[in-house]
């Protein structure tokens, strides 16, 4: 059972753990012998104390950030059970799902669609997951799952700019597609929401009620009404693809 | 001259051990926080955790540094200290003075 656990952890994770198995040592050794306060003494304390310790809280620490990216993380909280059943079920049709299947994904499919972006946006991501336990264990802890689909939520809408950082917007096959050509501007300036029911589905479906789900439309971001989607002029088709017949 | 301590070689002792027993409680939280690998283990080691184990490190520096200190203010002070006494001098035997 431990060498299955301990053959399941990372390198850093071994390595912080035997870092914390030494400092132990040395400290029980000096509880339990008691010895004086020699040179030696405050040596070996400075290894139990300092030296390993410090070690193993840097390796754990980083091993740590990276373990909160993973999945297993979210769904240790159990309001968030069945957007991860949902995410890496190969049958759902979800947006969370579709995007799960990809390989850069993986393990961290929660993270890398919900983080923020920029020079601070791992610190920002994890400000915000620090509240999210917070929430959980003051308010949240007790609830039903169909009660936690109803009340919790996610504290902004999701912003397109974290689709961009995958899809560009800027490739002329996605500039082809009708609604794409007729919202530019909007979906840039997240006026507009990529994960709405009238664009691309919502990111968890199962979360919405049937009346969410029936009349899905497009999500304008301001709360007025809009006039339907203007679809514009498509632009013309790349010329720089070679044809069959063309001289190379 | 009377020196006074705040810790004693006694309290330096009972200061560290009290150290060691709280750095063991924040090594345990790290170790939990590696083997199970949910939000609350991680973020009570990252922050509780880290505390503890700071807070054991700074105790035992201070007890270093009030040792170290201690053990310079012994040096200076018992050099400066009066020799003690010299013993009586022995009567002499010099066979020239009793000629």
């Amino acid at each position: 059972m431990v060498g299955v656990v301990i053959a399941d952890l990372a390198p850093l994770s071994l390595f912080a753990l035997a870092c914390a198995a030494g400092a132990a040592l040395i400290l029980l050794r000096y509880l339990v012998k008691r010895p004086p306060l020699s040179g030696a003494t405050k040596v070996w304390l400075l290894i139990g104390l300092g030296v390993l310790p410090i070690s193993s809280a840097l390796a754990g620490n980083i091993q740590g950030f990276e373990t909160t990216k993973e999945q297993k993380v979210c769904n240790s909280c159990h309001v968030m059970n069945e957007h991860i059943a949902d995410s890496i079920d190969p049958k759902s049709m979800s947006l969370a799902s579709r995007h799960s299947r990809n390989k850069l994904f993986g393990v961290e499919n929660c993270f890398m669609c919900h983080q923020d972006y920029g020079m601070y946006g791992t610190v920002t991501t994890k400000m915000g997951g620090m509240k999210h336990v917070w929430m959980y264990y003051t308010k949240y802890i007790n609830i039903p799952i169909s009660e936690s689909k109803k009340t919790i939520h996610i504290y902004e809408p999701y912003p397109n700019a974290s689709c961009m950082q995958c899809h560009s917007t800027k490739l002329e096959d996605w500039e082809r597609v009708v609604e794409h050509h007729g919202l530019l501007e909007q979906v840039r300036a997240n006026k507009v929401a990529c994960a709405s029911g009238g664009c691309h589905g919502f990111g968890h479906p199962f979360t919405k009620t049937p009346e969410e789900l029936a009349n899905a439309s497009v999500t304008w971001r301001d709360g007025k009404s809009h006039p339907p989607v203007l679809r514009g002029p498509l632009p013309p088709a790349p010329s720089s693809l070679p044809s069959a017949g063309a001289p190379r | 001259m009377k020196v006074k301590f705040h810790l004693n070689a006694r309290n330096y002792d009972r200061a560290l051990r009290a150290a060691s027993v709280v750095g063991l409680a924040a090594l345990g939280l790290m170790v939990w926080s590696l083997l199970d690998e949910r939000a609350l283990p991680i973020v009570v080691a990252m922050s509780v955790g880290q505390v503890l184990g700071t807070l054991s490190l700074l105790v035992y520096l201070a007890v270093v540094i009030a040792d170290l200190r201690r053990a310079r203010i012994m040096d200076t002070v018992v050099p400066s200290m009066p020799p003690p006494p010299p013993e009586s001098a022995p009567a002499s035997t010099d066979s020239k003075d009793s000629a």
